[in-house]
């Protein structure tokens, strides 16, 4: 009865403590392996160390002396062996320092998928290649109603010079899109519900006058125009 | 060298030559280090000008213009003022190649960091430099438009993306909190132990995953950070050296942290009332600092109400209004602060303000408690746990105790303190006008912690070193708090005597 209690007691108390803590276990020992498995062992450890440091320095006499030096560099050592291993930790498994080839916000949302902006996703991302890899390039849409004449200016060029609507054979062929996945490409989907193919390297449309956006039944694809051409010869 | 160096070199020198102009005050180093983004602030407020007049695709070259004749001014002022002195020459010559070295160092590293508001804000900003009025606008909505701005220069820069300014800005920042930590600790300590200290203290922010995956993030942080620090670091300054040059550096660092962040005009109000309403300050003091920044942002907001589309993001044109209407209040109660009739109520303005907001924040808990407690459990959770400190804020809780309870008497920290726990309640409040703060180190509540950072550990070494001054306060009583109206001056006699003072022994 009295370890039910004190049971009941450590959950009550341990859930104050660790305040932010998801804790739904029932025993105090499944709580200890949540809070470990939350926090990390060696990051727990770590702050259990400081806080002993912290109420041990409150303890000992005021003013410098060796105990109070002690602390002190027992509490630096601990947070420098942490975060060192920290941050080696997320240089060597998060990619997030690493270094880039490319600068430009379309490689790195299309090719490196650094992050997914929900209004540059999917086929919506027109608007970031063309202002990195269609100085020139005039773009065809299958259907005036695809995107909001809002979302093709923030690619920076005049919408009604750059964008057509119609005027060409919109549908991918069987022989064509064969063509087409045999070449060096990325399926590009992000937030959206509706992915886009895309020719790379990205650079592949920087040359191109026209380029075509088509579709099947699957999906669209942005297609660089001088390949339309070597298809009709 | 790239062009993206270029402009930093000639933004580094605008600034510069700014700076030299208060060489008395600013000694070298300092004003070397705060070149940059005083020279941005600059860069800024052109540019913030230049296209509230007139935005078109011939915009980018007036504002280029307006730049180099803002440069030149600058130039000819510090030949009128004979600031350009040979070692100064020499100074500015010798911070250039070392701009340049961060500048080939952070061209070679290749890195950046990026979330999805970094693409709005490089895309919509880059729409900015093309005169593409449609496609730019709504970036008004989401930040303030200092960074879009430095985005819009990126077509000149025969690049995709100018990404190279935000590490530099943030080493600058490492850099200015290190020296200005490391100053004020030497007033006490030797040069070894004041390096150590300003060591330790420094590595508390930049040992830390969220701060280096902010060193390197296309996003207003640690740009917001750099210019709130220097404001309340010049606020700080002002009370013991007054004079035009830490009244400028607190002007143009408070606009450009205004120009950064949407929300950042309230945190500006709030700091310039538990600062700048103390005795000590005069009332011509306060009216220099806060007309200009009323009367620009006035006009600013005014302008942006106009310019907001209609599916505005952040800022929508209601809220604009209600800015407009807060800065006018200000700026109202800041000029009628002389009469002598209001004296009661302007000498007791910090703790009014202080109590003012921690009512409103049990008035926010009471109406929206789960909202609000939400917030107050994701700001704590992501501090201790979840925000990718690791363990700063130990430390810094740690340090803070020791510091506290070695110097219990000092008063001096009273203001900095006040700013800090005023800060920490506007960001708590503002969770009430916005969707509750999430956990994770992306919050926006877990970034403006980051952005007080700096402030925190300044406080630190405040905390620990103030018995200079204090002892001087103790020892002549009503002299360092003159009475309103009166400047107060330390002259190199006080100096001598608060050393001699500072030599004698704790009571």
């Amino acid at each position: 009865m009295s370890k039910i209690g004190i049971d009941k007691m450590g959950a009550a108390l341990t859930s104050i403590c660790m305040l932010p803590m998801p804790i739904y276990a029932s025993s105090s020992e499944a709580i200890v392996r949540e809070v470990v498995m939350g926090i990390g062992r060696l990051k727990l450890l770590s702050i259990i160390i400081l806080i002993a440091c912290l109420i041990s320095a409150r303890l000992v006499a005021r003013g410098p002396s060796l105990g109070r030096k002690l602390l002190l560099g027992l509490v630096l050592l601990t947070f420098f062996a942490f975060q060192g291993r920290s941050i080696l930790d997320a240089y060597r498994n998060t990619g997030l320092f690493q270094r880039h080839k490319t600068m430009a916000l379309s490689d790195f949302q299309i090719v490196e998928n650094l992050y997914h902006s929900s209004e540059f996703s999917g086929r919506n991302i027109l608007p970031l290649l063309v202002a990195d890899y269609m100085p020139q390039a005039k773009v065809f849409l299958y259907d005036a109603n695809l995107y909001r004449k809002e979302l093709l200016g923030w690619s920076g060029r005049n919408p009604d010079s750059t964008f057509v609507v119609g005027g060409y054979q919109s549908t991918m062929d069987a022989s064509f899109k064969v063509a087409c996945l045999g070449r060096p490409h990325i399926i590009y989907k992000g937030r959206s519900e509706e992915p886009l193919y895309i020719a790379t390297p990205l650079s592949t449309y920087e040359e191109e006058t026209q380029v075509f956006l088509m579709k099947d039944a699957l999906m669209d694809y942005l297609i660089p125009g001088s390949w339309r051409v070597s298809q009709h010869e | 060298m790239s062009k993206a160096s270029l402009i930093q070199l000639w933004v580094f020198v605008l600034g510069f030559l700014f700076c030299n102009l208060h060489k008395r005050t600013f000694d070298p180093v300092f004003r070397t280090l705060i070149a940059l983004p005083i020279g941005w602030a600059l860069f800024g407020i052109c540019a913030t000008i230049v296209y509230s007049v007139y935005f078109s695709a011939v915009s980018q070259m007036v504002f280029l213009v307006v730049l180099a004749l803002t440069t030149l001014a600058l130039f000819w002022a510090n030949i009128r003022q004979g600031s350009l002195s040979r070692d100064s020459i020499l100074l500015g010559g010798a911070s250039l190649v070392v701009l340049t070295g961060a500048c080939f160092l952070v061209d070679l590293l290749r890195i950046v960091t990026m979330t999805p508001d970094s693409s709005y804000m490089a895309r919509f900003g880059q729409n900015i430099g093309l005169g593409n009025y449609e496609a730019s606008r709504m970036v008004f909505s989401m930040w303030g438009p200092l960074v879009p701005f430095i985005h819009s220069i990126t077509n000149l820069l025969d690049q995709k993306l100018y990404w190279q300014y935000q590490p530099v800005l943030s080493l600058d920042l490492v850099a200015i909190v290190f020296y200005t930590i490391y100053t004020v600790i030497r007033e006490q300590k030797s040069i070894l132990q004041s390096c150590v200290a300003a060591t330790v203290l420094v590595s508390l922010m930049a040992i830390s995953n969220i701060f280096l995956f902010h060193v390197f993030y296309i996003h207003v942080n640690i740009i917001s950070a750099l210019y709130m620090y220097l404001f309340v670091f010049a606020l700080v300054k002002l009370q013991q050296q007054p004079g035009r040059a830490y009244e400028l550096l607190a002007l143009l660092s408070l606009i450009a942290f205004s120009l950064v962040r949407l929300e950042a005009p309230l945190f500006v109000i709030v700091i310039l009332l538990v600062t700048s309403f103390r005795q000590g300050w005069s009332y011509v003091n306060r009216l220099k600092l806060i007309i200009p920044f009323t009367v620009l942002f006035v006009a600013w907001y005014a302008r942006v109400y106009f310019i907001l589309p209609e599916n505005s993001d952040l800022l929508t044109k209601q809220l604009a209004i209600t800015f407009i209407s807060v800065l006018v209040g200000f700026g109202l109660f800041t000029i009628v602060s002389g009469l002598k009739v209001l004296d009661p109520i302007v000498k007791r303005t910090p703790f009014v303000t202080l109590i003012g907001l921690l009512l409103v924040s049990v008035t926010f808990t009471v109406i929206k408690p789960e909202h609000m407690l939400t917030s107050l459990e994701s700001i704590v959770r992501n501090i201790l746990l979840d925000g990718d400190w690791g363990l700063t804020w130990y430390v810094i809780f740690f340090l803070a105790a020791e510091l506290y309870f070695a110097s219990r008497d000092a008063t001096e920290r009273h203001l900095m303190f006040m700013v800090l726990v005023t800060y920490i309640l506007l960001v708590y409040n503002l969770a009430y006008f916005t969707n509750s703060y999430r956990i994770g180190a992306t919050d926006s509540a877990n970034r403006l912690v980051l952005q007080a950072l700096p402030l925190v550990l300044l406080y630190l070494s405040n905390l620990r070193f103030p018995p200079l001054l204090r002892r001087f306060g103790k020892n002549q009583e009503g002299i360092d708090h003159g009475s309103e109206g009166t400047v107060v001056t330390y002259t190199a006699t006080d100096r001598c005597r608060w050393d001699a003072l500072a030599s004698k022994p704790d009571p």
